[in-house]
């Protein structure tokens, strides 16, 4: 029950960071007027919200299964700490060259990196882990 | 008296024609030319590409070229080092980087240009080899790499790289 109740947090917190994070883009894309799909489009958003997302459910399963629910606030933190490092990379990162205004691309891609755990942390006392333990 | 001077400015004026009409004008596919940057760093490209190439590969010392990038367009793919590009060669300031030949030699499809480097209004010799491509009778291809160092030219900015290579790709139409 923990495991498919877990699943489906992963799965509805991925689709609604993915419709945000599209949503996001093709707002910023049509306000600035720059094109970033080459490197950042559709598909690689939905894999990488659902990715993050199903792993973050994963972390919940296993940690408040052993622990106690009682970790789920260390859990939140480290999925808080590891959204801003991730975006660390993004100050580094090397577009293509035929991509213009490179200096646009950081504002797009870092809000996109708390999408999903805010849409995981937002949808988290909806399921049922902490009835389990009543 | 006047019909001497009517008479010189007759043949300087058509030895003038005559000069132009020897030499080919080409212009930059300008969806098409690379100028790119490279170094141990990193590697970016410049648009922004004007020409004034007169250019025949069978007399190659009647040619000429001129061309200028716009020091603002410089793109290494990352917003801060462009920011820092842009800061190390003064683009707000010195809008433009141009090389102008003073003389070119060569034969078949390997040319030596011999000319000058402006970056930063400051003027350093330029001498490197490039090769010119006929595609057709209206068509053709420059190529050619040259190395600059930036301390030649004013550019100090900490992280700079000692040296960039510069490779040059402009297919040209008449």
């Amino acid at each position: 029950m923990k495991w498919k109740s877990g699943l489906m947090h992963g799965l509805l917190s991925a689709a609604v960071a993915s419709v945000a994070a599209i949503i996001y883009n093709i707002l910023y894309t049509k306000a600035f007027i720059v094109d970033f799909s080459a490197v950042l489009n559709t598909g690689g958003t939905i894999f990488s919200s659902t990715l993050g997302c199903v792993l973050m459910a994963v972390g919940y399963i296993m940690i408040t299964g052993r622990y106690g629910t009682k970790w789920a606030g260390y859990l939140n933190l480290g999925y808080v700490l590891l959204s801003f490092v991730s975006i660390l990379g993004l100050f580094s990162f090397h577009l293509p060259l035929e991509i213009e205004s490179p200096e646009l691309f950081p504002g797009l891609a870092i809000p996109m990196h708390f999408f999903p755990a805010l849409s995981f942390m937002a949808f988290a006392p909806f399921f049922n882990y902490w009835k389990e333990e009543q | 008296m006047k019909t001497i001077v009517v008479s010189a400015l007759i043949l300087v004026s058509g030895i003038g024609l005559s000069f132009k009409t020897l030499t080919e004008t080409w212009m930059p596919d300008n969806t098409k030319y690379s100028v790119k940057i490279s170094s141990s760093k990193f590697e970016g490209i410049f648009k922004g590409l004007k020409t004034n190439i007169h250019f025949d590969e069978t007399k190659p010392e009647q040619a000429s070229i001129e061309a200028s990038i716009e020091a603002e367009t410089i793109n290494t793919g990352n917003g801060l080092r462009n920011k820092h590009a842009k800061q190390g060669i003064e683009a707000a300031k010195y809008p433009t980087i141009r090389v102008v030949s003073t003389a070119i030699s060569g034969k078949g499809n390997q040319f030596e240009f011999v000319g000058k480097l402006t970056i930063k209004e400051t003027k350093r010799e330029l001498k490197f080899l490039f090769q010119f491509m006929r595609l057709s009778p209206s068509e053709g291809l420059f190529n050619g790499t040259f190395t600059v160092k930036p301390s030649d030219f004013n550019i100090k900015k900490s992280g700079t790289p000692e040296s960039f290579i510069v490779t040059l790709n402009i297919p040209v139409t008449k």
